[in-house]
């Protein structure tokens, strides 16, 4: 486990921030943290990171706990309010965090304009980073974190200044980090942009851990199955409805709410004996959306 | 650490307001030497060397007083901008991530604004000195190297207390409070000093208190006196009296008050680092 916290509670004055925050991340992953506006998300990234004072728990990154100096070396981070020193320019900027991340000369003149290239700015390191627009400094901030080449490296809201282009990029980044190796911390209010990179996700709402997992362990209620059949009978009928939770039809059309994914198979092979002939089949899992939202909605019932 | 302080060096370079500072420095050597130029070359002559002497320990301390005005100047803005301003805008968030305690942080910084402010004091007191070297003509100076040395360290102790106590009210104040505490705080100083100085002249010993209370709440003003008293060496030689005026000092400060200094600043830097090290950020 590359981040292990126990418990960890950061509140201000007794209220806000993140609460009794248990949870693992895998190395080599991508874990999404996701909440509303004020859940806790970058609290929790910022205690992590040793820039806000725990009040309560515990938590381990790299086996040492928070605030080790020699395990920064190693992590990454572009903070969601990114503010950097405007009168330097864009390769300057880097040079000073290379510096601070002790690489000599070697080592950072060629890291500079390979981290430019990743974040596409590429032919404005010469500019003032004062002068940049948002997106560009954001992607800046991208290019500071990458800087040391780390393992694992914590994006808080990385694509919240760009086009749809840019959020794209963002994303193959990601995925590339991912190939490479590395563990990337992503916290996000868009669901879209999680859904498509992350392998673990964790929610969280008014500073409380809702549930966290793989994919596979979050989803709930049914999976929906559409099936186009020829020579559709009565009997196959009956017992697709033995089996599913729901079943409509419509012209040769069969919608079919299945409780998991070993029903999928039985389903096929009812149709299959019964002489049915499948042209098209689709299965459909909830998306993230509508995960989210049932978790959102169940934390906020339990609440009351 | 390292690092820190060549960017602090950096950053302060680049800041507007040390241009701003150079220019107005410039301005008012400019000034000052015109108005050397007047008093020695225009104003008449003063052929008895004690007089002219005297004329010209006032001029020079004038000189070093102003200057300390714009020294305090820089000191405040400038202190205020790498270091309250960062610690509000958010911009350390991605430095104090990295393989860098705090405490180092803090000491790279207090080192790399401490060193400009030596180098800017140097460039000020040589350049009034200069200036009367060359207008006043023949002039009893009776500087010796040790005693300018002597003197131009404890000068630095200016703005060096000064700027502890920006780092002291930065990790517990805005930025904008912290500029005008501490624009107060020398104030108070000053103030101080001058109820000293009046009351030691109409031997009134509550002024004298009350100055020195205030000196010790903020010791500027002190430094400046027995950085004046230092270079005049007043203490051994029986002209001294040409160095007492508004600008100089009667009745100068102890060896004590030195050291009083030096552990107000390492303790201000220290609470300012303790604070530091346990804020949220
Ligand atoms: N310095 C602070 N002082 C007091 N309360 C704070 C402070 N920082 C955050 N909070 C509170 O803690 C809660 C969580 O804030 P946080 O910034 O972690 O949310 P977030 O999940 O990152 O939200 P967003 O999606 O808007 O970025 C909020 O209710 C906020 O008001
Ligand atoms: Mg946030």
């Amino acid at each position: 486990m590359i981040i292990e916290t126990h418990g960890l509670t950061k509140q201000f004055n007794g209220s806000g921030g993140c609460k009794d925050i248990s949870l693992s991340v895998t190395e080599g992953r991508i874990f999404g943290f996701l909440g509303p506006n004020g859940a806790g998300k970058s609290t929790f990234v910022k205690t992590l990171l040793g820039l806000l004072i725990p009040t309560g728990g515990q938590a381990r990154i790299m086996g040492q706990p928070i605030g080790n100096i020699k395990v920064r070396s190693k992590v990454g981070y572009l903070p969601e309010l990114f503010r950097y020193h405007d009168w330097l320019t864009g390769e300057e900027l880097l040079k000073y965090h290379a510096q601070l991340f002790h690489l000599s000369k070697g080592e950072y003149v060629k890291k500079i304009s390979n981290v430019l290239e990743i974040v596409g700015l590429l032919g404005k390191e010469k500019q003032k980073v004062g002068t940049y627009s948002k997106g560009m400094q954001q992607r800046i901030g991208l290019a500071v974190a990458l800087i040391n080449d780390p393992l694992l490296i914590f994006l808080d809201e990385p694509t919240s200044a760009l086009d749809p282009i840019g959020r794209k990029e963002v994303r193959d980044i990601i995925i590339e980090l991912k190939k490479q190796g590395k563990t990337v911390f992503l916290n996000s209010h868009l669901l879209s942009e999680v859904e498509s990179v992350c392998d673990e996700i964790a929610i969280i709402n008014h500073g409380n851990l809702v549930v966290s997992g793989s994919w596979q362990d979050l989803q709930v209620g049914e999976l929906q199955m559409e099936i186009s059949i020829n020579n559709y009978s009565q009997q196959i009928g009956e017992k697709l409805k033995l089996l599913a939770i729901k079943l409509e039809k419509k012209h040769n059309n069969v919608f079919l709410s299945l409780k998991n994914e070993q029903d999928v198979n039985d389903a096929l092979k009812i149709i299959i004996e019964n002489s049915g002939v499948i042209t098209k089949v689709q299965t459909k899992r909830q998306s993230l959306e509508d995960l989210f939202m049932f978790w959102i909605k169940k934390e906020g019932k339990e609440r009351c | 650490m390292l690092t820190i302080i060549k960017y602090s060096l950096k950053e302060m370079l680049n800041k507007k307001i040390f241009v701003a500072t150079l220019v107005l420095a410039l301005i008012f050597l400019g000034l000052y030497g015109g108005a050397l130029y007047m008093v020695y070359h225009k104003g008449g002559n003063f052929p008895d060397l004690i007089i002219r002497s005297t004329v010209s320990s006032q001029l020079l301390g004038a000189g070093f007083y102003f200057s300390t005005f714009i020294i305090a100047f820089l000191t405040v803005l400038g202190g205020i901008g790498t270091i309250s301003l960062e610690l509000e805008s958010g911009l350390l968030y991605t430095v104090l991530t990295k393989p860098i305690t705090r405490t180092k942080f803090m000491l790279g910084k207090f080192t790399g604004l401490a060193l400009m402010l030596i180098i800017f004091s140097v460039f000020m007191l040589s350049s009034v000195l200069i200036l009367n070297i060359i207008m006043a003509g023949k002039v009893f100076y009776n500087f010796q190297i040790i005693n300018i040395i002597k003197a131009v360290n404890i000068y630095f102790l200016i703005p060096l207390t000064l700027l502890a106590i920006v780092f002291f009210f930065s990790t517990r104040l805005k930025s904008l409070a912290t500029g005008i505490v501490v624009i107060m705080l020398f104030m108070l100083g000053i103030i101080g000093g001058f109820l000293e100085q009046i009351g030691v002249l109409i031997q009134k010993q509550e002024l004298v208190d009350i100055g020195i209370l205030a000196s010790l709440i903020s010791p500027v003003d002190s430094m400046y006196r027995k950085f004046f008293s230092v270079l005049y060496d007043v203490e051994n030689t029986p002209l001294s009296l040409i160095s007492t005026g508004p600008f100089g000092s009667i009745h100068p400060p102890s060896g004590w008050m030195v050291i009083y200094t030096i552990v107000f600043i390492l303790a201000f830097v220290t609470l300012a680092i303790r604070k530091f090290n346990r804020m949220d950020l």
